[in-house]
C-alpha cells in the first residue's frame, strides 16, 4: 500500500511538473489568441478579461484588409522558407552523404567544422552578411533572405542527413554500383528516395526556422513591405498604429497558424529530426 | 559470358593484408566456389573482381581485358549479396528492371525481360510486391532476377544462400547449381559453408589469411587436401589428425597406445625427407569400428555418441586424442565402452607437422 501511494505521488507530482511546465509556455499563445478575438480598444481593460466577454473578428479583417494586406507577408514568407527548405536540402544532403559515406582526410574536422559555425549565434555576423548581401545587390530582395537562411540550415542539416545516410546499408550502394550507375545516379535514386523520412525531418526544422526568422529579415528588407516576412511586418504594423494589440495579435496568429498546422502534420518528423542520434562516420 | 583471371592480386586495408598475392583464373562457363573462414580473404577477392574494392597491387582481367581503372558500373557483372540488397522503396519488378534501365533498354523490352525471368524464377506474380512483402527465399529469387535479366559475363555471389533456413537452403542451392549450368555464365561464388562449396563447385579454392591453400575440382580436394587446414576445414566431420612419431626401422607410427603400419606408397616420401614426427589425418567415414575387436587391434574408448538418424557419430578415445568415427544407425554403443578401431589405409593421409603440407604419396 506504502509502494503503491508513492507511486501515485510521484505520478502527482510528473505531472504538476509538466502542467507549469505547459502552462508557462501555452500561456502567451493563449493571451495572444483571446487577444485578437477582442474587440480593439478593449485589449488592457480592467479587470483584465482572460476570457472575452464578448468576440470579435475585426482585427482579422482590418489586417487582411486594403491597409496592411498581411497575406502578401505571409506570402513572401512561404516563398522564402520554401526556397529554403529545398536550397538546405540540397546542400546539406550533398554535404552529409559526403560526410556519412567518403572517405577523406580531415573528414571528422569537417564536421566539426561544419557544426563549430553553427555555433555561432547569427547576430555575430549579422553585420558581414548584411555587406556581403549588399555587394551582390540583393539587399531588399527575397533572396537577400534565401541564401543566408540556407547557410544558417547547413550545420543541423547536415548533422541530421550524416546521421541518417551513415545508417543505411552500404549494400545497396554497391548494388546500384554493379547493377550500372556511377555514383551521383546512385544518390539520387537509391540513396536520396531511401533517406527521404530524414530529408523530411530536415526541411521541416529548416521551413519552421526560416518562417521564424526576424532579425536577418529585418535587416535585410530595410523597410520594404514587398520584401517583408511576417516577423518584420507585424514589428511594423505595430509601429505604424499606434501599438494596437488586437491587430499586432490578429497578425500573429495569423503567421502562426501555417505552423502550427505544419508542427501538429509532421510532428513526428520534427522530432525524429530533433533526437537524431550519435552514429559512427 | 568470359573468362576472370586474377594476376598477384594484393588488397590491404592499412596494415591489414586481406588478399595476398594471389593469383587465378576462373574458366569460362564454370561455377568457381571460393570457400574459407571468416576473414580468409574471399569477399575481398570478390569485390575487387565487381570493382567495389580498388586493388593495391596486381590485375585483374574479364574477357581478356584488364579492368582494374574500370568502374564497377562499367565491368558487365552482375552480383548477389548475402544480405540481397534490394532496393527496399521500390517493387520486385522494379529491382529487376533496375539494371536494364541504366543501359537505356526500352520499356517495352525492359517489361518483356523482366517478365520473363520472373516467370523462370516462379516470382511472375510477385513482381507488383515490395521487398518487404516477400519472404526470404522470395527477395532471393528476385536478387537473382536482377542479376539475370542483364545477362553478364560474371555473376559474382556472395554467400547468397546464409540468410536462408537450411532446409531452403539445401533446395536453392540445388536450383541454382542448375541454374548456372543453364545459363553458362562464368560465376564466382563465395561461401565459407564447406558443403555448400562441395556441392556448388565446378573448382574449389580454398583460401585462408588471403592466401590460395588449394585449388581444385571438390572431390580432389576432399580426397587429396594440400595441408593441414584443407583437410580439416572441408569435410564434415572434420578429418581427424593423430600425432605420431615416425619409427623409419618398422616404418610405423606411433603414439600413446597407438602403433600404424604405414602403406607402401608413402615410403619414398619419407625416405627422403625422414621426420621425427608425422601427423596422421583419417576421415570419420574412413574408420571402421568393431564391437569385436580381434586381438592385437587398436582399441578406443567411446567417449560420446551421437546419433543422427541416418548414422551415429562416434567420439572416441584414441592414442590420447579424441577421434570422430561414423557409424552405423543401429550401432549400440555407450559411453565408456571398448571397441575396435580399422584404418582404411587407402584414405589415411600424412603431413608434416610444421609446415603442415601434404606428404607426397606414390
Amino acid at each position: 500500500m506504502r509502494l503503491l501511494g508513492k507511486q501515485r505521488l510521484k505520478w502527482v507530482y510528473s505531472i504538476g511538473i509538466i502542467a507549469l511546465i505547459s502552462l508557462f509556455c501555452l500561456a502567451p499563445l493563449y493571451w495572444i489568441v483571446i487577444t485578437s478575438l477582442k474587440t480593439p480598444g478593449t485589449e488592457f481593460r480592467k479587470p483584465v478579461e482572460y476570457w472575452p466577454s464578448s468576440f470579435s473578428l475585426e482585427s482579422y479583417g482590418v489586417i487582411l484588409g486594403p491597409q496592411f494586406r498581411i497575406q502578401n507577408a505571409i506570402k513572401n514568407s512561404f516563398i522564402v522558407s520554401s526556397a529554403v527548405t529545398l536550397g538546405a536540402l540540397l546542400v546539406t544532403s550533398l554535404s552529409a552523404y559526403t560526410i556519412a559515406r567518403l572517405r577523406f582526410k580531415y573528414k571528422i574536422e569537417s564536421l566539426i567544422l561544419i557544426q563549430l559555425a553553427g555555433m555561432v549565434p547569427p547576430i555575430v555576423t549579422i553585420a558581414p552578411t548584411f555587406v556581403l548581401i549588399r555587394s551582390m545587390g540583393l539587399l531588399q530582395t527575397l533572396w537577400g533572405l534565401i541564401i543566408p537562411n540556407i547557410a544558417y540550415n547547413i550545420p543541423i542539416g547536415t548533422w541530421l542527413m550524416a546521421a541518417y545516410f551513415a545508417g543505411l546499408p552500404t549494400d545497396l550502394e554497391d548494388a546500384a554500383r554493379v547493377d550500372g550507375y556511377p555514383p551521383f545516379s546512385t544518390f539520387w535514386r537509391v540513396i536520396i528516395p531511401l533517406a527521404a523520412p530524414g530529408l523530411f525531418s530536415a526541411g521541416v526544422l529548416a521551413f519552421l526556422g526560416s518562417w521564424g526568422e526576424f532579425m536577418l529579415a529585418l535587416t535585410i528588407s530595410l523597410g520594404l513591405p514587398s520584401a517583408q516576412t511576417v516577423p518584420v511586418a507585424i514589428l511594423t504594423f505595430s509601429q505604424r498604429h499606434e501599438l494596437q494589440w488586437a491587430w499586432v495579435s490578429a497578425g500573429i496568429v495569423l503567421s502562426l497558424l501555417p505552423v502550427v498546422v505544419m508542427v501538429l502534420i509532421f510532428q513526428k518528423w520534427v522530432i525524429k529530426g530533433l533526437t537524431a542520434g550519435a552514429v559512427k562516420y | 559470358m568470359a573468362e576472370v583471371r586474377v594476376e598477384n592480386l594484393l588488397k590491404a586495408f592499412g596494415d591489414v593484408i586481406a588478399v595476398n598475392e594471389v593469383s587465378l583464373t576462373f574458366e569460362d562457363g564454370d561455377m568457381t566456389v571460393l570457400v574459407g573462414p571468416s576473414g580468409c580473404g574471399k569477399t575481398t577477392l570478390l569485390r575487387s573482381i565487381a570493382g567495389l574494392e580498388d586493388v593495391s597491387a596486381g590485375s585483374i582481367y574479364i574477357g581478356g581485358q584488364e579492368v582494374n581503372r574500370m568502374p564497377p558500373w562499367d565491368r558487365n557483372t552482375a552480383m548477389v549479396f548475402q544480405s540481397y540488397a534490394l532496393y527496399p522503396h521500390m517493387t520486385a519488378f522494379n529491382n529487376v528492371a533496375f539494371p536494364l534501365r541504366a543501359r537505356r533498354v526500352e520499356r517495352s523490352g525492359i517489361r518483356s525481360r523482366v517478365q520473363r525471368v520472373g516467370e523462370s524464377l516462379g516470382i511472375g506474380k510477385l513482381l507488383h510486391r515490395k521487398p518487404r512483402e516477400l519472404s526470404g527465399g522470395q527477395m532471393q529469387r528476385v536478387a537473382l532476377g536482377r542479376a539475370i535479366v542483364r545477362k553478364p559475363e560474371v555473376f559474382l555471389m556472395d554467400e547468397p544462400l546464409s540468410n536462408l533456413d537450411a532446409k531452403l537452403r539445401v533446395q536453392m542451392r540445388a536450383e541454382l547449381k542448375r541454374l548456372q549450368k543453364d545459363l553458362g555464365i562464368t560465376t564466382v561464388y563465395v561461401t565459407h559453408d564447406q558443403a555448400e562449396a562441395m556441392t556448388m563447385a565446378d573448382k574449389l579454392v580454398v583460401m585462408q589469411g588471403g592466401r590460395i591453400q588449394q585449388v581444385g575440382g571438390p572431390e580432389e580436394v576432399y580426397l587429396y587436401p594440400a595441408n593441414m587446414f584443407v583437410a580439416g576445414f572441408i569435410g564434415s566431420p572434420a578429418m581427424n589428425f593423430i600425432h605420431c612419431s615416425y619409427h623409419p626401422d618398422e616404418f610405423t607410427l606411433r603414439a600413446p597406445s597407438f602403433q600404424y603400419p604405414l602403406p607402401s606408397r608413402y615410403a619414398d616420401s619419407l625416405a627422403s625427407i625422414a621426420p621425427d614426427q608425422v601427423v596422421l589425418g583419417i576421415r570419420p567415414e574412413d574408420l571402421v569400428v568393431n564391437l569385436d575387436p580381434e586381438p592385437g587391434a587398436t582399441l578406443a574408448q567411446v567417449y560420446v555418441t551421437e546419433p543422427l538418424g541416418k548414422e551415429t557419430l562416434l567420439t572416441l578415445e584414441l592414442a590420447a586424442t579424441m577421434v570422430k568415427a561414423v557409424a552405423p544407425p543401429q550401432i549400440e554403443l555407450g559411453i565408456g565402452d571398448e571397441v575396435g578401431v580399422v584404418f582404411d589405409d587407402d584414405a589415411v593421409r600424412l603431413f608434416d607437422p610444421e609446415t603442415e603440407k601434404a606428404l607426397p604419396a606414390a
